[in-house]
């Protein structure tokens, strides 16, 4: 199995959209960031920015993506505020899971499964090497976002304030996880569905909230069949990015344990069934 | 029989309400070059699929190196296929195509790689991406990454397919080659039937999923071969009078066909010998069966 993932590794680093999309996300997260106070001080922006807030239970105004980070009272920059801004309206997964759906559909896509697909010995192992490779790429991507975001602020001409180091690692690890999570769910879906278009069309759907509107309206439902407290979003994957930021410790256990069971979920679902299927 | 590698069991594929390998009994002998040899759409490419590992038979079994069942796991390793067209990653080198495999089987170095490269006739390509590959090239670069791990058993289907007249010779001494001096042995599938014939050591022909029949090259040799094809009442008897006029290279076919090998000038002589000793000769005539004819009487629907 290591040998499958040493495979994996090296013809991930070997595409050129690998690449592109780190070089691309992270350039213009720095122009994007460092342009965040002109786009604050419109006032069209800010207009559009209020009246979202205030129709949050509307499931409509909840699909597309708006990202805008707020400034502590003396116009600085809060580390996680800055990056958390971004991750939680699911940029970050948006562009995950493009590289997810490339990565793991290209040795179906171009037939090269068939030299060494058959000799494998278990088929869950390839799920692990396609899962440990895109968990790879998921940590990189955060590391490059993370550089580009801070590089972005210290362009503007503004400071970053660094938040505590534990609270750092506990956002930032568990937004990680959840993440990697949301990774293999896609990888799961590229596996089953085999078809890029499906697979980069719900990809996209979850990263642009589309499936959160829909959550909204099941909630609705829910609520009028008595359940009062219905919150679907609460226990998948990307309502847990959106919702984990700096004032969620309350919430840190739950929200590992919803990642852990949808990674282990996609994992095993997507090994039985690359099990039973033929390969081509 | 030396020791079978692959042995199949009433092996069946069916897609939807089409079955299109439909119980098939295949021996593969180790060290064989066994040709596959059948129509379009006979079943060879999904035979070699299911034998390959890459899909799953709907009911039969196989055997590989005496391992079925859940034990094939372990024996898998030791098959490696090239099964229609050859799957590259397009925007990587031969080089690296060959790596990526390499690192899967956890070889190390730069020397194997080239040296694959050189058996193929790839060694010059350079940075070259494969995307940009001539059809043969992709061919020649599928070829070396079935090769990669010095498989047991190689399934080749269709091989040959976009070689120029130079390739075809140079991939046809390799395999020829490979299967001697390594014991390498090897299922190939092809259209090409004069190809094949030039390698194999072995034949299966298929038609409609079905195995119609099994031989070796000596027998197919044997079939297509000039004779003198006499239709007899009494073959027993005749047997004798052949016997008597030194000729010893015939057979009898069945109960009124006697095959002769040789004396093939000699065609009217032996006809008036049998004539007198009273045998009745209804035909008598010198034939030979082309390859092609052969394999087109045995898959004629």
């Amino acid at each position: 199995m290591l040998n499958m993932i040493r495979m994996e590794l090296y013809r991930m680093v070997r595409m050129k959209s690998f690449w592109v999309i780190l070089i691309i996300v992270g350039i213009m997260n720095v122009i994007s960031v460092s342009l965040n106070d002109a786009m604050m001080n419109n006032p069209e922006m800010k207009k559009a920015i209020e009246s979202t807030k205030a129709k949050e239970d509307d499931p409509l105004s909840n699909i597309g993506m708006s990202v805008s980070i707020e400034r502590d009272k003396n116009g600085d920059y809060g580390f996680l505020e800055t990056i958390t801004s971004a991750v939680r309206e699911m940029l970050c997964a948006l562009f995950i899971g493009i590289f997810t759906v490339i990565f793991v559909t290209a040795d179906f896509n171009t037939g090269y499964i068939k030299n060494y697909g058959g000799a494998v010995k278990h088929r869950w192992h390839m799920v692990f090497a396609k899962g440990t490779a895109v968990l790879v790429y998921t940590i990189v991507f955060f590391a490059v976002f993370i550089l580009s975001s801070s590089l972005g602020v210290y362009v503007g001409g503004h400071k970053l304030i660094m938040d505590p180091a534990g609270k750092i690692t506990e956002v930032l690890g568990v937004q990680c996880l959840l993440h990697i999570a949301f990774a293999w769910i896609i990888m799961s879906l590229c596996l089953i569905v085999r078809n890029n278009l499906i697979s980069m069309i719900v990809s996209c759907c979850l990263s642009f909230h589309v499936f959160q509107a829909l959550y909204i309206l099941a909630d609705k439902g829910l609520k009028k069949l008595g359940w009062e407290d219905a919150a679907i979003s609460n226990y998948t994957v990307s309502g847990r990015i959106m919702k984990y930021g700096l004032e969620s410790s309350k919430i840190l256990g739950s929200t590992l344990v919803i990642a852990a069971v949808f990674a282990a979920a996609s994992f095993v679902i997507s090994s039985i069934w690359i099990t039973k299927k033929d390969l081509i | 029989m030396s020791e079978l590698i692959l042995q199949t069991h009433d092996l069946r594929k069916v897609y939807g309400d089409q079955a299109a390998v439909d119980g098939i009994d295949l021996k593969v002998e180790r060290g064989a070059i066994y040709g596959l040899i059948g129509k379009n759409g006979a079943g060879k490419t999904t035979t070699l699929k299911m034998i390959g590992g890459l899909a799953a038979p709907t009911s039969g079994s196989f055997s590989l190196f005496g391992k079925s069942g859940l034990e094939l796991a372990d024996v898998r390793g030791r098959v490696s296929s090239l099964i229609e067209d050859s799957g590259l990653f397009g925007n990587m080198t031969a080089y690296e195509n060959l790596k990526a495999k390499c690192l899967y089987y956890g070889i190390k170095g730069d020397e194997y790689i080239n040296k694959l490269l050189k058996l193929v006739g790839l060694a010059d390509v350079g940075k070259k991406k494969a995307k940009h590959f001539s059809l043969g090239m992709k061919q020649r670069l599928g070829i070396a990454l079935a090769m990669v791990g010095e498989p047991d058993l190689l399934v080749l289907d269709e091989p040959i397919n976009g070689l120029d007249p130079e390739g075809i010779v140079e991939i046809r001494d390799m395999l020829t080659r490979v299967s001697k001096e390594k014991g390498i042995t090897i299922l190939i599938s092809s259209h090409i039937l004069e190809e094949l014939s030039k390698v194999a050591t072995h034949y299966g022909i298929m038609n409609n999923g079905r195995l119609v029949e099994q031989l070796t090259a000596e027998e197919l040799s044997e079939k297509c071969s000039l004779r003198i094809e006499a239709v007899v009442d009494r073959p027993e008897f005749a047997s004798t009078v052949l016997d008597g006029l030194g000729i010893t290279n015939y057979k009898v076919i069945d109960k009124e066909t006697i095959n002769i090998m040789e004396h093939l000038d000699d065609v009217a002589h032996i006809n008036r010998e049998l004539n007198a000793a009273g045998v009745l000769v209804s035909k008598i005539a010198v034939n030979n069966e082309s390859l092609e004819s052969f394999f087109l009487s045995r898959t004629a629907d």
